[in-house]
């Protein structure tokens, strides 16, 4: 089948051109986006498509061969709302084993790159000498970053601004990058980073310490009207209180602890035009690793507040998850705003149902403990995430099971929660390979605890977590879930949430490589979620819910939204409208952007596919064990109730049962026949209907 | 009120956040497309871990030298009945005088050097609704000088 046409010319919406650059020859060329917008819109299908087409698979993550692929959207610049966001791929150095991979973000970059003349670049090969990149319109010059070694990442960012005038903008990384520390980010604005993948330590290894762009180009919307009034519809409700401060108290963690001392909130937007407001910046604090200097500010998404307090889990409201039917207010809006439902709404009770969350009885609250976490990763340049969710609850659970003094092992510091400087010290001796264990803890979670011996410092069972009827809840001391990443929205341990949910998100990360609930999360109809909460393995509308979720993901980083906002129920057609706005593609409809999420889905699995050798025994694995330890309601899947689900959900991909490859029904579908052609050379291209024999639980003993 | 203009409210108020929508959109509709070279407000971002951006706009004042300084004087730069300075770009040549004799520093008016053309707030003289960027300011830190902040905290003592 041929592809739409969404447009005969580019759009203005897209600067025009690919940057490639080459660090090991310092030379540039071009590839046209015109190439790929038409069929893969932006972000993270374009970056896919360009990946498959450009790089070189199998590689290691730090190598020079490892290609990463940045990409805006359709959206950056424009105005629209979120616009401003970009993705970046590659070769993940954290994830196990390393595999393609993505990482989303904020900030002006994109928007700095488009006005530049950009819609993306592709970064290879490797400086002979530490080096930053300036992309300056037409100009791209590659200079000596020597004098920016082992700074922070906001002293580089401000050296740059020196440098190039404040209306450049800049990737950095801190010095966990420069010591390829595999938890490194890649940081532009004031939180805004790419972190997960770990591609800090890529840049790294590439000698390379920043990129700046300064530009002096237009972008503009197709549709400006439109784009108007998108961007008034996405107008924050809380617009005119700039920071009421009852708004944390009701909407906050009940840990949340109020810091009195003199600082204040506001909202905080990361975009160049985006109307979204996040959590809160909180302002006016004294700079953790210099409290004589300056004050600084720290951005509070949902992170911060858990550094500062992990005593009990997040709390899950059944009316962030699930549409209702006379639903007023989006309800994806991760306590961004409050919940909201009529006083006559006859579903009132289950629409407002929210569990408050496990009692974990880890750390806090302390907001000193936390700020100094949160404030290190900014500054050095670390993945918040797996610092805060994974190296400090291992430190804290293994310390807590007696496991460090049964093996011997001195971490050169006082395990002390309450001690600001043991935060900090651990995050140093991470980032500066030092202390006794610093060489490990820079080789990521998974491989130091692989290291030290996973039975015993990966899955010895913590005691001590407490559902609210008070029955403990028995997770492993690391909470490790899939691909060397850590548990997200995945039921228990951290983020307990009702089975349909984790079920849900648990396809989503098994069959990605990475964390993938950093955007739609599980979303669905309450109409729906009446049909299958109570068996959700065995129900084919779990498999339509987990297939929006899967598109709402993909749309969300390739136009490029926000991660807290998207999906929304109160505009279900927002993204389609958004694209229009953007490109002017006046025919395109919302089977279109299903379509070209699809699209850019399953290119990925291509990847995957080529470069990894990805199977279904291989994903499977992934996530089963950490479903078979009970949520706070004691749910957990058996083996076949799990393969029962993956078997519906492949079966409705069209991929087969038994390799996890699509047929070549499934890549027609999406109009990538030389994809297809691509595997039936390779012998992966599985007929139809071949005779599948589910395997035996491995995990049984 | 002569002379009005926009003001970035004090930090007791609320903070700029540097997310440039008041550029974006001023950009946007007056020029129709989005750029550092376009629009007549700029946000110039302080230190990334900290909330000191700045808000750069011109303030109509009544000297207005920019305007008398003008080669096309009442053709490309105007004053209008109501003391607002703006720009009539089908006339501007793109000579920068303008931009080299404003009175503040940075100069408030945009050079587009590629197009040869001047840009500076109008105040949206001519749209309804009065100006864009504060319609888009997602965190109320602008207003019009003439007006009373439309939420004070009760720190501040509250809306009266």
């Amino acid at each position: 089948m041929a592809k739409k046409v969404f447009f005969d010319q580019l759009p203005s919406c897209y600067a025009g051109k690919i940057l490639k650059i080459d660090l090991t020859s310092k030379t540039t060329s071009i590839i046209p986006t015109e190439k790929y917008a038409n069929d893969y819109v932006g972000g993270r299908a374009m970056a896919n498509r360009v990946y498959w087409d450009e790089a070189k698979g199998g590689v290691p993550a730090l190598s020079a061969e490892n290609t990463l692929i940045y990409m805006t959207g359709p959206l950056a610049g424009t105005g629209l709302p979120y616009a401003g966001r970009s993705i970046m791929t590659g070769i993940s150095p954290k994830t196990i084993p390393e595999q393609y991979a993505h990482t989303c973000c904020g900030g002006y970059f994109g928007a700095v790159l488009k006005w530049a003349g950009y819609d993306g670049f592709i970064l290879t090969g490797k400086a002979d000498s530490f080096t930053y990149v300036v992309i300056d319109d037409d100009k791209i010059s590659f200079e000596d970053a020597s004098e920016l070694k082992g700074m922070f990442v906001t002293d580089t960012q401000e050296k740059l601004f020196g440098i190039y005038g404040r209306k450049s903008s800049s990737l950095v990384i801190g010095p966990a990058g420069e010591n390829q520390c595999r938890h490194a980010s890649i940081v532009t604005h004031a939180d805004s980073a790419f972190a997960m993948p770990g591609f800090g330590a890529v840049w790294g290894y590439k000698n390379l310490k920043a990129i700046v762009a300064r530009g002096t180009g237009t972008i503009a919307p197709m549709d400006i009207e439109k784009t108007l009034e998108i961007h008034a519809w996405r107008d924050t409700p809380e617009k005119g209180k700039p920071y009421p401060p009852e708004y944390m108290e009701k909407f906050g963690s009940d840990e949340f602890p109020i810091y009195a001392n003199g600082f204040y909130q506001t909202f905080n937007s990361c975009n160049p035009g985006c109307n979204h407001i996040c959590m809160c910046t909180r302002n006016n604090l004294p700079n953790p690793l210099n409290p004589a200097g300056e004050a600084v500010s720290m951005v509070g998404k949902c992170m911060d507040g858990c550094a500062y307090s992990m005593r009990r889990d997040n709390p899950y409201p059944l009316g962030s998850y699930i549409d209702f039917p006379r639903q007023s207010e989006p309800g994806k809006y991760l306590w961004q705003v409050p919940i909201l439902c009529d006083e006559d709404d006859p579903l009132k009770d289950e629409y407002l149902r929210c569990y408050p969350g496990n009692l974990l009885h880890l750390w806090g609250p302390d907001f000193e403990f936390g700020k100094m976490m949160m404030w290190c990763c900014n500054q050095y340049g670390l993945d918040k995430w797996d610092i805060n969710f994974w190296l400090f609850t291992w430190l804290f659970q293994c310390q807590k099971e007696g496991l460090f003094d049964e093996a011997g092992i001195d971490f050169g510091r006082k395990i002390d929660f309450s001690d600001p400087q043991f935060a900090k010290y651990i995050l140093d001796c991470m980032t500066y390979r030092q202390g006794p264990i610093g060489e490990l803890l820079a080789e990521g979670m998974g491989r130091m605890i692989r290291a030290l011996g996973k039975e015993k410092f990966g899955d010895t069972i913590c005691h001590g977590i407490y559902n609210r009827d008070g029955e403990e809840r028995f997770v492993p001391v690391s909470w490790e879930t899939s691909w060397g990443g850590c548990s997200h929205w995945q039921g228990r341990g951290w983020q307990g949430c009702e089975k349909n949910v984790w079920v849900s998100m648990n396809i989503l990360h098994m069959i990605g490589s990475r964390d993938e609930a950093n955007g739609a999360h599980s979303h669905d109809h309450y109409e729906n979620y009446l049909q299958y909460k109570d068996d959700p393995c065995h129900h084919p509308l779990m498999v339509d819910a987990t297939v929006y979720n899967i598109r709402r993901n993909e749309m969300k980083d390739s136009l490029l939204l926000c991660e807290f906002k998207d999906p929304d129920p109160g505009r279900p057609n927002m993204e389609l409208d958004m694209y229009k706005a953007a490109t002017g593609a006046k025919h395109a409809t919302m089977e279109d952007i299903d379509h070209l999420a699809d699209r850019g889905k399953i290119i990925e699995r291509a990847i995957f596919m080529r470069d990894h050798g990805r199977t279904r025994d291989m994903e499977i694995v992934q996530v089963y064990p950490w479903m078979t330890f009970p949520d706070p309601w004691g749910d957990t899947v058996t083996w076949d109730e799990w393969n029962d689900f993956v078997d519906m959900f492949y079966t409705d991909r069209k991929w087969d049962l038994e390799t996890g490859w699509p047929t070549r029904e499934a890549w027609e579908e999406v109009e990538l026949n030389d994809i297809a052609e691509f595997f039936e050379k390779e012998g992966k291209l599985p007929a139809e209907n071949s005779n599948y024999v589910r395997k035996p639980n491995p995990f049984d003993r | 009120m002569k002379n009005d203009h926009i003001v970035q409210y004090p930090d007791a108020y609320s903070h700029c956040i540097g997310c440039s929508s008041c550029e974006l959109f001023c950009a946007l509709v007056h020029d129709g497309v989005t750029g550092p070279c376009h629009g007549g407000i700029k946000v110039e971002l302080g230190r990334l871990d900290q909330l000191k951006h700045k808000v750069y706009v011109c303030e109509h004042c009544e000297d207005h030298p920019c305007y008398e300084k003008c080669p096309k004087k009442d053709k490309a730069m105007c004053v209008d009945e109501n003391g607002i300075v703006y720009i009539n770009e089908e006339e501007c040549i793109g000579c920068g005088l303008c931009a080299k004799n404003c009175k503040f520093t940075p100069s408030r008016i945009t050079m587009d050097k590629k197009n040869r053309k001047a840009h500076k707030c109008d105040l949206c003289r001519t749209r309804e609704g009065g100006p864009q960027c504060i319609k888009e300011c997602p965190v109320v830190c602008l207003g019009l000088a003439s007006d009373p902040l439309p939420y004070v905290p009760e720190k501040l003592g509250g809306n009266k």
